[in-house]
């Protein structure tokens, strides 16, 4: 059984990522993930061999997140992608656009979908932290990825900006 | 499944079937939308690392939470004392409970047969 410690080495930039995308300021991802981290050590008895590791972290990260999001009354402020290397090579406007984007998203959607691109959770490993099912969260990622690339102009624009992705 | 749907999961590396690759891949617009996917993903590629400070320190955290801690030792060394008293003093009241109203049982009966254990001597002493 893996300690907390691999637990952490193996998941904390990941869990902190996660938490960044879905809205957290760095300080409060940085509370989150201590959080996370420190919680795992009392639910360590309750994982199972079986289960996905890093769906079963997740699932902590995930009831963190929710407790914070309800202790501050749902009125997280979003962290600005500023600064952010990858953020830098994509051009502002369509940063810009992407933030507000992935903001609008249902929540269920941005989760399932942020899951999947920061955290890197196969379907069934995400069906498994969310309590959803496989099926589900395939659509919900469908209509997150539809909805941000309607938020940033469809394909025409998506398609004229080909070469300016990289700035 | 729409045919959007297939090359979503796809571009995830989700098992697809074959059949519905095809089709989807011949649907109007599959290359345009393909595309789009694969920049969303690029784009949305997240850098952001916790503080170097906050790191070390879950890092000593959770080696030292890891370690037996001699103040939960001695916590452990209270409590069985703790239970050895009480047992003892269990033990104890044993000793001196009787059973309400009843008197207590004798552990031993003494019997002292006449003429055997004593003898009767007419007043006046022996002769």
């Amino acid at each position: 059984m893996p300690t907390a410690l691999d637990l952490f080495e193996r998941h904390h930039l990941t869990v902190f990522r996660f938490l960044v995308r879905m809205g957290l300021s760095r300080e409060d991802a940085e509370d989150a993930t201590q959080e996370v981290f420190l919680r795992v050590p009392r639910a360590l008895p309750a994982y199972e061999e079986r289960q996905s590791e890093r769906a079963w972290v997740f699932r902590i990260a995930r009831n963190v997140r929710l407790d914070q999001w309800r202790a501050a009354g749902r009125a997280l402020t979003p962290e600005p992608l500023n600064g952010e290397p990858a953020a830098r090579s994509v051009p502002a406007a369509e940063r810009l656009a992407l933030e507000q984007a992935l903001e609008q998203l249902g929540e269920a959607e941005r989760e399932s979908f942020v899951l999947r691109q920061i955290g890197g959770l196969g379907y069934a490993e995400i069906a498994e932290a969310t309590g959803a099912t496989p099926d589900a969260v395939r659509s919900r990622i469908h209509r997150a990825r539809l909805a941000l690339r309607l938020a940033l102009g469809g394909p025409r624009r998506l398609g004229r900006a080909a070469g300016g992705w990289e700035g | 499944m729409e045919a959007s749907e297939v090359l979503s999961a796809f571009v995830d590396g989700e098992t697809v079937d074959p059949g519905e690759l095809a089709a989807a891949l011949e649907a109007p617009g599959a290359r345009e939308l393909l595309l789009d996917l694969v920049r969303l993903r690029a784009a949305l590629v997240e850098d952001a690392r916790p503080s170097a400070p906050f790191v070390d320190q879950m890092r000593r955290k959770l080696a030292e939470r890891a370690r037996p801690r001699p103040r939960m030792l001695r916590w452990a060394a209270a409590a069985a004392i703790g239970a050895l008293a009480l047992l003892g003093a269990r033990d104890i009241g044993r000793l001196f409970r009787t059973g309400g109203d009843e008197p207590p049982r004798p552990a031993r009966v003494l019997r002292y047969e006449p003429g055997v254990d004593w003898h009767t001597v007419p007043s006046g002493g022996p002769s």
